[in-house]
């Protein structure tokens, strides 16, 4: 038969003495925690191999008006000692001078004075009384307690009474002295061995060792084999941990950048800071086309001016703009203005990225370029706009460019993306003929949601870059697309984060 | 782009009319739809619906212009045709009860379809009701109008007019709102807000003479009375200087005039005052209830725009009101130019039939084709060629400017929804950039090291990058920085007038705002900042940056200096670390991180207690800002 180690060891200490001891007492003769020492009586208590007596106590100690007179005599003893010398009698005003009290100590005392019969009021003098006590070492009970309580000493009334002390009458007396003695009851544990703890123990009961850490002095020395590994509540939740991760929004992002990846697409750029004739001017928007107002574009102030390229293209792209040039297009019948082209403005899409990879591309090749990256618009912030968002901006140069390949690429890119059932509308964009407008289906929703707009560049757009085949071209949100993936009901989310939101959406999601 | 309220039960009673024109003659019923119909065809022809919505109908009783009003917006505080007050005077708005409206998300290219007459034109060729080029009688003119040479003149400047007659008109308050919603979308989506066109309808009978008189005329010199004024009222009777400056619409369109020494102004024979183009009509020769025959003119700085918008308007009100007559007036321009508008004759284009039906992805043939046109309200003859068709376009689409458009009209006819799906079968290689495939290895270190990634927006402000990090001008960090920073020209908000030049900001932002929550809290950024450069071809580039910082209780130098060494070795790339001197950091805890070559690419350093008390922070900050390009260069 075994026990846990520290209630047999309780057993043991309860066995070698033979009256019920005290919790404290086992604290101190065992060396381990209260805490520890309780439960195991309390364990022991249970399966009754003891039992447990609460009982109360007094406990006795100085309080600090007490603590003074521990080591010197009360005042009034002081007082009789200065009416003996002076012959039995003192004028109340010169007894400090006789003394180490002052008036008021001296103030204080008369009421014990009188209440003990030691000395008597006269007058202005002070006369010894009949009670006054011959003997300055025969202390009164109440003195007598105070010198048995000195140096801190807290001791319970059974003990004090033991030592022979009047403990009663000199709590008579200092009941009325505020401060000097504090009287506590307690409540006392006693724990004392049953009938059947003793048969225990006599049957050779052995301890046994529970630990909750495997440390490596048990693994070395092999001290393991002979303790029990506490066993745990495995039901209870840890603390939350959670990885550093990237942004929601980007880990859509790059989402999106490795399916066009996958679909044989190469990555480009442009700068943010663009020149109204790759914003506008290049694609044919008009010059006087209300996308190009202040009131929606953001204007650049500082660089003041953007450099165009090459002479010949511009020169095809004003022709274009004000009769067709050799575009078979009638053109927007205007005087277009290069001073208006160079104007510098943030970007409003991505198509200026990708109008400037198709400027590069070389002409008779087939190519797909892609490009993500913000743009800016002159929007007043709500729960849908930001004067920023990102798009993604696809082209395909192939001869076989057609409004087939255009909706089926579409298809291509949402399904990888997760979002499989993807719908076009017609729709009328300045730059691309024919438009169409993206939709997606959102099964949670239970509707068409729009993402944003493609198309075929028109040959006002192509063939001033000398690019004969067609190009299909598309340009698309992406804060709209990550809200729905991420369940993000407000933009703003998005780029003024919460710690618990970055902490807590899941990684696997993008 | 503006939202155009269009009347349903108007527009499905266009659509349902018989076909073969307007009278007894007309044989054939039109397509009986219900608004449920219209919600599902109208996504199909490219008309964005946003809803339908029950609005409460008013009417201005000084010009007699509509309104429609759902419940939200509650009634009309002023009229925004003639200025008149209605809180002011509440008599002078009627309130004619309840009706339905579709509210069309439109885009500017298809003016053509923004009335009931022009939609249901539209919807009836799509149905095959009604399909192939709509003729529209026009009589003779009897009018002219000689145009004053120095309306070419640039201190004058409104050169083009075009007019016609209406005759045989019929009113009541919705018709008149139709022509005046007619007249406000086309200023908006042709006009560019009046300035290209803007367009006058009259009530024919108050006019006298047949030569009209198109002049420049001094601002100061003669007086009328702009409509929605009370004639009766000597104090109605203004100038044109002082239209713009008292009256309401005068002073929304104001600034069109104003750099002008003499101003436009169209009279009738016997000298009454038209109008004011762009600005005002008179009040003598308003549109009313009464008003028996029509006279409509628009005056522009585009010829195009100008003839586009006249012809529109005639069409439409010809749809609308199937009984009207339409009549040709005479411009005399200036060096003996006569021209007689409207001119209703179509624009002939050619169309190649395989590369139609190669930009469709569809087999098409030229019949086929031809129908599809057909049902898009365009003739279709035979070319002469097997695969060509020659195409008369009517002379009110605005947006035919290239054989392409017609592609664009047979593939609505044709159905997005029928188009096969298709990929390019051509084999191509992606590519990545290469600083994105860095940035995210370096996203993965900054991850690994137990840092959150933040992305914040890319426009700042001065006293977000500067000021609140201790350097403001003057200082000499700061100012070269400053030199370095885009300008946005038109900022919207006081928060965002410039590119971001650094990430720090952002870090410190998002720190701001997640004081609440457990420290410490470790986040990054990776993304670019924008510089001016002069030897960049727009003026400016960006540079992708990394940046990170810590917050906590007993956060400090060693910490950050430990994620940037691991950074750096992670991605192979050494630095070296040197004490420097910066105003955002604690004196003494601030060091350039350096490569060969180039010993300032980003610091690390506890920041400032200045600083984060300009950011309300509580706890300690470390944080490390570097060039992710030039580290990997």
């Amino acid at each position: 038969m075994e026990l846990p180690q520290q209630q047999y060891d309780v057993l043991r200490q309860l066995a070698e003495a033979s009256a019920p001891r005290s919790i404290a007492d086992l604290v101190a003769a065992l060396g381990i925690d209260q805490a520890n020492v309780t439960a195991a009586c309390i364990m022991l208590q249970q399966t009754g191999y003891v039992a447990i007596a609460e009982s109360t106590f007094e406990e006795l100690r100085l309080g600090p008006d007490g603590e003074p007179y521990a080591a010197r005599p009360l005042p009034e003893r002081v007082i009789v000692g200065v009416l003996r010398a002076q012959g039995g009698r003192c004028r109340l005003t010169e007894v400090p001078n006789h003394c180490e009290l002052d008036t008021a100590q001296v103030g204080g005392a008369l009421r014990w004075l009188t209440q003990r019969g030691w000395a008597k009021k006269e007058g202005d003098a002070l006369v010894l009384g009949a009670n006054a006590p011959a003997d300055a070492a025969a202390l009164e009970p109440d003195e007598q307690l105070i010198r048995a309580l000195a140096g801190g000493r807290v001791a319970t009334r059974a003990e004090l009474e033991a030592e022979g002390l009047p403990v009663q009458a000199a709590l008579d007396v200092l009941s009325k002295r505020k401060g000097f003695v504090v009287l506590k009851e307690r409540t006392q544990r006693l724990v004392s061995l049953t009938e059947s703890g003793r048969k225990l123990l006599a049957a050779g009961v052995q301890g046994r060792r529970k630990v909750t850490q495997l440390t490596p002095e048990l693994l070395a020395e092999g001290g393991w084999r002979d303790v029990d590994l506490q066993p745990y509540d495995v039901t209870l939740a840890a603390k939350q941990l959670y990885p550093g991760k990237e942004h929601p929004f980007q880990r859509t992002l790059e989402r999106v950048r490795r399916v066009f990846l996958e679909m044989g697409f190469e990555e480009v750029v442009s700068p943010w800071v663009e020149s109204s004739f790759w914003d506008f001017d290049a694609l044919f928007q008009p010059q006087d086309h209300p996308a190009r107002d202040m009131q929606d574009t953001f204007y650049v102030a500082r660089p003041d001016r953007c450099r165009l390229p090459d002479e010949t293209y511009v020169e095809r792209v004003r022709a274009t703009h004000e009769n067709g040039g050799d575009t078979g297009s009638v053109g927007w019948q205007y005087r277009w203005s290069r001073e208006l082209a160079q104007k510098p403005v943030l970007r409003t899409h991505t198509t200026a990225t990708t109008i400037r990879a198709l400027a590069r591309h070389s002409a008779g090749r087939p190519g797909k370029y892609f490009v993500i990256g913000p743009v800016f618009r002159r929007e007043t912030v709500d729960y849908k706009h930001l004067p920023i968002f990102h798009q993604v901006d696809g082209i395909i140069v192939d001869p076989h460019a057609s409004l087939a390949t255009l909706i089926g690429t579409l298809t291509a890119f949402y399904t990888k993306m997760g979002f499989p059932k993807v719908k076009v509308n017609p729709s009328f964009f300045p730059y691309t003929e024919p438009s169409a407008e993206v939709l997606l289906y959102l099964e949670n929703r239970g509707d068409w949601v729009e993402m944003g707009g493609s198309g075929l560049f028109r040959p006002e757009v192509t063939l001033p870059l000398g690019i004969h085949d067609r190009v299909l071209a598309w340009g698309l949100g992406l804060e709209r697309l990550a809200m729905f993936i991420h369940d993000v009901k407000a933009i703003g989310e998005l780029f003024y984060a919460a710690m618990p939101w970055l902490r807590e959406a899941p990684l696997c999601r993008a | 782009m503006p939202i155009i309220d269009m009347p349903v039960e108007t527009l499905l009673e266009r659509i349902a009319r018989p076909a073969g024109g307007p009278g007894p003659e007309g044989r054939d019923g039109g397509a009986r739809l219900t608004s449920d119909d219209l919600v599902a065809l109208l996504p199909k022809l490219g008309c964005e619906l946003e809803e339908v919505a029950e609005v409460r109908q008013f009417v201005c009783g000084l010009c007699d212009k509509s309104y429609d009003r759902t419940a939200a917006q509650g009634p009309p505080l002023h009229c925004a045709h003639c200025g008149a007050d209605f809180r002011a005077r509440p008599d002078t708005l009627r309130d004619l009860g309840p009706g339905r409206v579709l509210r069309l998300n439109m885009l500017a290219v298809r003016p053509d379809i923004f009335d009931p007459g022009g939609m249901a034109r539209y919807i009836r060729g799509y149905l095959g009701v009604e399909t192939g080029l709509r003729e529209y009688p026009l009589r003779a003119a009897r009018l002219r109008v000689q145009v004053d040479p120095q309306l070419h003149e640039p201190e004058s400047l409104r050169p083009y007019i075009a007019c016609a007659v209406v005759h045989n008109v019929r009113l009541d308050h919705a018709m008149i709102k139709l022509v005046m919603n007619l007249q406000e979308d086309l200023h908006w989506a042709l006009g560019r807000d009046r300035k290209l066109a803007s367009i006058g309808v009259y009530d024919l009978d108050t006019l006298r003479g047949e030569i009209f008189h198109y002049d420049a005329v001094d601002p100061d010199g003669l007086r009328f009375v702009p409509l929605g004024l009370d004639p009766a009222d000597p104090a109605s009777t203004l100038t044109p200087r002082e239209i713009l400056a008292r009256h309401k619409t005068g002073q929304a369109y104001a600034h069109l005039l104003r750099p002008l020494r003499k101003y436009p102004l169209l009279r009738d024979g016997a000298g009454t005052v038209l109008s004011l183009p762009p600005i005002i009509n008179s009040e003598a020769t308003r549109v009313t209830l009464r008003t028996r025959n029509f006279f409509v003119d628009v005056t522009g700085l585009s010829q195009r725009s100008v003839d586009r918008a006249l012809n529109i308007v005639v069409t439409s009100l010809r749809e609308i009101l199937p009984e009207v007559a339409l009549e040709c007036v005479l411009i005399e321009q200036p060096g003996g130019v006569v021209r007689i508008t409207p001119d209703l004759a179509p624009t002939e284009l050619t169309l190649d039939v395989r590369r139609a039906a190669d930009t469709l992805g569809v087999a098409l043939n030229a019949a086929q084709l031809g129908e599809l046109l057909e049902s898009m309200g365009h003739g279709v003859e035979e070319a002469g060629h097997a695969d060509r068709l020659r195409v008369l376009v009517p002379a009110y689409r605005n947006d035919v400017l290239h054989p392409v458009d017609l592609i664009e009209d047979a593939a609505i006819a044709y159905g997005y929804d029928q188009i096969p799906r298709e990929l390019v079968p051509t084999f191509t290689v992606g590519a990545p950039r290469l600083i994105e495939e860095q940035s995210a290895v370096a996203r993965r270190v900054l991850t690994g090291l137990g840092c959150h990634q933040i992305m914040t927006l890319v426009l700042s402000s001065e006293a977000a990058a500067f000021d609140r990090w201790r350097l403001p001008p003057g200082q000499p960090l700061g100012d070269a920085l400053r030199a370095r920073a885009v300008r946005i020209e038109n900022p919207i908000s006081v928060e965002q007038t410039m590119c971001r030049v650094s990430l720090g900001p952002g870090l410190l932002e998002t720190l701001a705002g997640n004081k609440q929550y457990d420290l410490p809290q470790q986040i990054f950024e990776i993304g670019d900042v924008c510089f001016v450069d002069p030897d960049a071809e727009t003026g400016a580039r960006e540079e992708r940056y990394a940046a990170a910082a810590l917050i906590g209780t007993h956060v400090g130098y060693a910490d950050i200096r430990a994620i940037v060494d691991a950074f750096a070795r992670e991605l192979d790339r050494p630095i070296t670390v040197r004490p420097v001197e910066h105003p955002a950091f604690i004196p003494g805890r601030v060091a350039a991180i350096g490569r060969p070559g180039d010993d300032w690419i980003g610091t690390l350093g506890e920041v400032h207690p200045e600083v984060l008390e300009n950011y309300g922070l509580r706890h300690p900050v470390a944080l490390f800002e570097l060039s992710l390009a030039k580290l990997l260069a």
